[in-house]
């Protein structure tokens, strides 16, 4: 399977010539709508793509994104700057999913064991595996917010460690025990993976 | 020969995924990968999370949620807008009177180009609360009980105390202003959006009902007896989204629609399978947005 294109290289190609996310953060807080154009337009398929990998389907993803959002310029005064202003957004995001899902825990869509679509958005293309939202959810939220920042949103280790305040070592050590806990709740969902038992 | 530290594999595996790594670093995370479990796991991790066949937003969905959350972020201007052009007014003009100011927020809003400074913003909330888990045993208000019979489970439309009654006409005048200003309607609803529209929740909760519910079509009833089509569709698609991402069986039972404040409510019922009391769920949808998620309004059981 091919990787997807990691956020991090797009990121650094594109923000050459343009306005950094703290200058149209300034500039936001002092009224000025094209920032905050600005701003979402360069930062929502990131919180998008998080959104769809932890609630499982588009309805929820879009309704998250907005919360998200929403928030994040709500609380623009908040941001302290001890990491980038997009890490503290993708953190937002993270939050503004666990809370929908939490909201929505009597509420959880009924998906089709053999197709894995859920009922009542048969409109909806939603080709994306349940079982990644439900082995997400699964894990706990400090390895869920490690694995989420670095391996989806490709923030690196220092930002990471920055933003939530724990040392570097522990970043890594949660990224490294999150995906391993993810593999193996998802190994065990997947009837058609070969057994990697090797002792 | 391959000395990679673990560790240092565990680092290198997101470049490796993404096929960033240098060939000599390549070789070294391949042969640690073939004798290590535990990185083959991480790795598959990794590769799950890429999740390569997700669909990006589309061009209808950026628009809307660029305009949700700059209208989330205008609550001055949101209320100014409800409070002038509401209810209160409407009886007074005329509808051709009500279309020119609306008309005029149309134009004015676009162009301005400024946003209240968000630290000092107070605004109304849009944390999205559920509704009282009230058990409002043999306690409806008096005005759920007209039209329906116990028998059948026809669709009612329940114009609620105080909604404004307004002409056929003047309901399609303001559909159509309504559809251009939707863009800068805040999309969730709040409890005061109903008490702003005059709405007793409570009105909304069945007196009685038959024992034998059924999942059957009771959706098509209510949404033929919308006043326009567009309140119609709204019902069916709001309607749809509820059931169809309920745990329980619910069954549309209401719809009330407000035009002024371009608001929909829905109530359900459904039979709790244990102990077969009968349940209701109010819902409301705001500025045609059937695919927000919404909170529930009123829950609880309905006495025999």
């Amino acid at each position: 399977m091919e990787a997807a294109e990691r956020p991090r290289s797009r990121k650094c190609g594109s923000l050459a010539l343009e306005r950094s996310d703290q200058a149209l953060l300034h500039d936001f807080l002092t009224g000025d709508l094209d920032a905050f154009d600005a701003l979402m337009r360069r930062h929502e398929d990131n919180i998008f793509g998080l959104a769809l990998r932890m609630t499982g389907n588009r309805y929820d993803a879009l309704d998250a994104t907005q919360e998200a959002f929403t928030s994040a310029f709500r609380n623009a005064t908040k941001f302290k700057g001890n990491s980038a202003f997009s890490t503290w957004l993708y953190r937002i995001g993270i939050n503004a999913c666990t809370d929908l899902l939490r909201r929505r825990q009597r509420q959880v869509p009924v998906a089709d064991v053999d197709t894995g679509r859920t009922s009542g958005l048969e409109d909806e293309d939603v080709p994306l595996r349940l079982d990644l939202q439900r082995a997400l959810a699964q894990l706990g939220p400090d390895h869920r917010e490690a694995v989420l920042m670095h391996d989806v949103g490709g923030y690196p280790y220092e930002d990471i460690a920055a933003l939530t305040g724990v040392e570097l070592g522990t970043v890594k050590s949660r990224i490294s025990r999150g995906r391993k806990k993810l593999a193996e709740i998802l190994e065990q969902r997947d009837p058609r993976q070969p057994s990697k038992e090797t002792t | 020969m391959n000395d990679l530290t673990h560790e240092r594999c565990s680092e290198l595996l997101g470049a490796f995924a993404s096929g960033e790594l240098d060939a000599q670093h390549r070789t070294q995370v391949e042969g640690h990968l073939s004798s290590c479990r535990d990185c083959s796991l991480e790795l598959a991790a990794i590769e799950a999370l890429a999740a390569p066949d997700l669909v990006p937003m589309t061009g209808v969905e950026r628009d809307r949620l660029t305009g949700a959350v700059r209208a989330a972020l205008l609550p001055p201007r949101r209320a100014a807008w409800s409070a002038r052009w509401g209810r209160r007014v409407a009886p007074a003009l005329g509808a051709a009177a009500l279309l020119a100011i609306v008309a005029l927020a149309i134009v004015s809003l676009p162009g301005d180009r400024s946003l209240p400074n968000t630290a000092t913003g107070g605004g109304t909330t849009t944390e999205q609360v559920e509704g009282d888990e009230a058990e409002l045993k043999g306690a409806p208000a008096p005005a759920a009980q007209d039209a329906t019979t116990t028998e059948t489970l026809e669709g009612r439309k329940d114009n609620g105390a105080g909604t404004s009654t307004t002409s056929a006409g003047t309901v399609t005048d303001h559909g159509a202003a309504s559809t251009a200003l939707r863009a800068a309607v805040s999309t969730t609803v709040s409890e005061q959006d109903f008490a702003t529209a005059g709405l007793d929740l409570r009105s909304l909760v069945p007196a009685k009902l038959p024992r034998r519910v059924t999942t059957y079509r009771v959706v098509e009833p209510l949404a033929d007896s919308a006043p326009n089509e567009r309140v119609g569709d709204l019902i069916r698609s709001c309607s749809k989204r509820a059931i169809s991402t309920s745990p329980v069986p619910l069954v549309a039972t209401s719809a009330t629609y407000f035009p002024s404040d371009d608001l929909l409510v829905i109530g359900f019922v459904w039979v709790e399978g244990s102990t077969g009391d009968l349940y209701y769920e109010i819902r409301g949808w705001r500025a045609g947005r059937c695919d927000r998620v919404t909170p529930i309004y009123r829950r609880g059981v309905i006495a025999e």
